[in-house]
């Protein structure tokens, strides 16, 4: 030894770096330990990428179906309030079973609060009736209803426009028909002051909607849209006292914020109309557009919760699957473990390389795995005709999940490792 | 007392074996002296194993005392035992025990690495290392590709690499046939001429006789404690037939 025999050891010792290993040293001789048995690694790996891209695919799904739901019920107009005849749930009376209690005379006592809270009143009445044109024939659904329904039901024309408030007031028989029912009367004919003829009575096409597309439970696409007093005079069934009942009155708020107060005001009013003074005796109701989106979007949202814990769990597994492989792999390398430790390697140098093995083979499946999800969402969100709405969070939380995997399931195995005895090990075959 | 590398008073380690201790060591006294090369010899089962892995700092002893280089090493907990026995001591075994995955000179790298010493360092140490064994050139080898006589000149090269007070070795030409052995106990010899202080654990008198001194072991009791001058005298590099031409198998 160059400089043993004249130095005393302790004082050899304490000019030197009585310094730990590396940490970076410990990255190197964990990755060189996965990278000697690849397949391992990869099937070890497996389980936490299909784990996270679970996690992240099905959260992803479950946000676009809750975006979707969203955002057709919001086409539908955004703060609004439905007016609608019946009346709460109660006893054995199945809620929505529709009673014809809403009256013209209740929408225009709405109208004439000229409440500065009210961007739009739509009132609503409809029948299935028979349209021609020339020879060709269709059915469709009329509604009557205001001019503002354009902006309350966030109605678009494609040609022509929609009628106006005079058309209304002279009760002029006008028609703004969907692009469903321009279609079935005129092909490719411009439908623009055609006259076509609706039930008995003659109307002057004045607009055309565009595609709006079959949300399912109705299609707009068939509906043909006439002036409520047109309607209610010449189309409609007469109620028995003489004002025209309504199926609905959509009313739409200036502000979200104020809808509630709103809600409560013509809640109060359409009961002293109807001379009801006991909730429970109401024959309407009156729906909040924000309270059936949060009861939407917490029914979404459970299910994505739920998607999600499944998904959870196959991480679990994966977890579990790399603690098994880890805890061969101590057994595998006694021998290893025995020599570094003959070497100088202290049970915490072991312990942290045989973690960080671990943590890194459920890291980097976390991070394949979120490739996967976001690629597996995209597939899923298009075979459901849902958009993939992959969240930022999902990504982080189902990362940080693998890697806690890691470190939660490696610890074990680490730690028989690092508490192995030397020369039990360096004895082992 | 200063020239004592290893000292031994009355040492004694015994095993659990079904609830009765099984005594391994039953008292044994000796001391191994700075720049001197000895010999533990004795049957399987004497002890001489447990002895040896007693003074590599991989177990304690039950009871008596172990004086490390003056230091009292008895009852060290284990992490100050794995780093002491990084810095003081070299190991050498009988199956080399050379990390399979790693290079011949990341295998010398190893103890430093665990040391703390910066890579450049390490590197370096190492380098000089394998050169002093005669394999630089062998330097980017992993273990499969080398002879079982370059192997363990790897290990040797790897014990040396924190320049410790004390090289063990355990049956270091047990895996090798007679030549190559030779010619590792050649190395020893010349690296015992250089001022290591060795400790050869074999059960072959063949290979004591390459040391100066020989340790008898027998059922836990040091029986005999022998000097003798060297069978023959040290080939160093410079005799015509050196430790680093053998083998080539």
């Amino acid at each position: 030894m160059k400089s043993g025999p004249d130095l005393p050891a302790g004082a050899r010792r304490a000019h030197r770096r009585r310094g730990s290993l590396d940490p970076l040293e410990i990255v190197v001789i964990s990755w060189r330990s996965i990278r000697s048995n690849v397949l391992r690694s990869a099937l070890t790996t497996l389980g936490v990428v299909i784990g996270v891209a679970a996690v992240v695919a099905l959260t992803a799904a479950g946000n676009g179906v809750n975006a979707s739901v969203t955002e057709r019920i919001t086409s539908l107009g955004s703060n609004l309030l439905t007016v609608t005849g019946g009346g709460p749930a109660r006893g054995t009376r199945v809620r929505g079973a529709p009673r014809d209690t809403i009256t013209l005379g209740d929408a225009q006592a709405i109208r004439a609060l000229n409440d500065p809270r009210i961007a739009g009143i739509a009132p609503q009445v409809q029948s299935n009736l028979a349209v021609k044109f020339g020879t060709s024939a269709s059915y469709a659904t009329v509604l009557g209803t205001w001019p503002d329904f354009q902006a309350v039901r966030n109605t678009e024309v494609a040609a022509g426009s929609f009628f106006t408030g005079a058309d209304d007031t002279d009760a002029r028989r006008v028609a703004v028909v969907g692009y469903q029912v321009a279609q079935d009367l005129f092909g490719g004919q411009s439908a623009l002051g055609q006259r076509i003829r609706i039930g008995n009575l003659d109307f002057d096409v004045v607009g055309v909607l565009p595609d709006k597309g079959d949300s399912g439970f109705f299609n707009p696409n068939s509906q043909i849209l006439v002036p409520l007093n047109t309607f209610v005079r010449r189309l409609h069934r007469n109620s028995p006292t003489g004002d025209p009942t309504l199926s609905s009155v959509y009313v739409q708020g200036a502000r979200a914020s104020e809808l509630t107060g709103l809600q409560q005001d013509l809640t109060t009013l359409l009961a002293n109309r109807h001379g009801k003074t006991d909730p429970s005796e109401y024959d309407f109701e009156i729906r909040n557009q924000a309270d059936q989106l949060a009861t939407l979007n917490s029914v979404t949202g459970t299910l994505t919760l739920f998607l999600g814990s499944i998904a959870g769990i196959s991480l679990l597994v994966g977890g579990i699957g790399i603690m098994n492989i880890m805890l061969v792999s101590v057994t595998e390398r006694t021998r290893e473990i025995g020599v570094r430790k003959a070497l100088g390697a202290k049970p915490r140098d072991i312990l942290a390389q045989f973690l960080l093995e671990a943590t890194m083979l459920s890291v980097g499946g976390g991070v394949l795995g979120i490739g996967a999800g976001v690629g597996l969402g995209r597939i899923a969100g298009h075979a459901l005709q849902v958009p993939s709405r992959v969240m930022p969070q999902s990504i982080l939380i189902a990362f940080l999940f693998a890697a806690c995997v890691g470190i939660f399931f490696g610890f074990y195995p680490a730690q028989r490792a690092a508490r192995l005895d030397p020369v039990e090990s360096l004895r082992y075959e | 007392m200063s020239d004592a590398v290893v000292l031994l008073e009355a040492v004694r380690k015994a095993y659990r074996l079904a609830d009765e201790p099984f005594w391994a060591l039953n008292g044994v006294s000796f001391r191994v002296r700075r720049g001197e090369m000895m010999a533990l010899m004795g049957p399987s089962g004497s002890g001489k194993t447990t002895l040896m892995h007693i003074i590599g700092l991989l177990d304690s002893p039950t009871d008596g005392r172990y004086l490390l280089n003056g230091e009292d090493v008895s009852h060290l907990s284990e992490l100050d035992r794995a780093v002491l026995r990084n810095e003081t001591i070299g190991f050498v075994f009988q199956a080399f025990h050379l990390l399979p995955r790693l290079s011949a000179l990341e295998n010398v790298e190893t103890p430093l690495t665990y040391g703390g010493y910066p890579r450049r360092a390490r590197r370096r140490k190492a380098l000089e290392m394998l050169e002093r064994v005669g394999l630089a050139d062998k330097a980017t080898s992993v273990p499969a590709t080398l002879s079982g006589g370059q192997r363990q000149r790897v290990a040797v090269a790897r014990a040396l690499a924190t320049e410790p007070t004390l090289l063990l070795a355990d049956e270091p030409t047990g895996n090798l046939d007679t030549h190559t052995g030779n010619g590792i106990m050649r190395l020893f010899r010349a690296l015992n001429d250089e001022g290591a202080t060795i400790l050869v654990v074999t059960h072959e008198a063949e290979i004591a006789a390459y040391t100066s001194r020989t340790v008898h072991v027998r059922d836990g009791l040091v029986e005999a404690d022998e000097a003798h001058p060297p069978r023959s005298p040290a080939s160093g590099p410079e005799g015509g037939q050196g430790w680093w031409h053998e083998e080539r198998s």
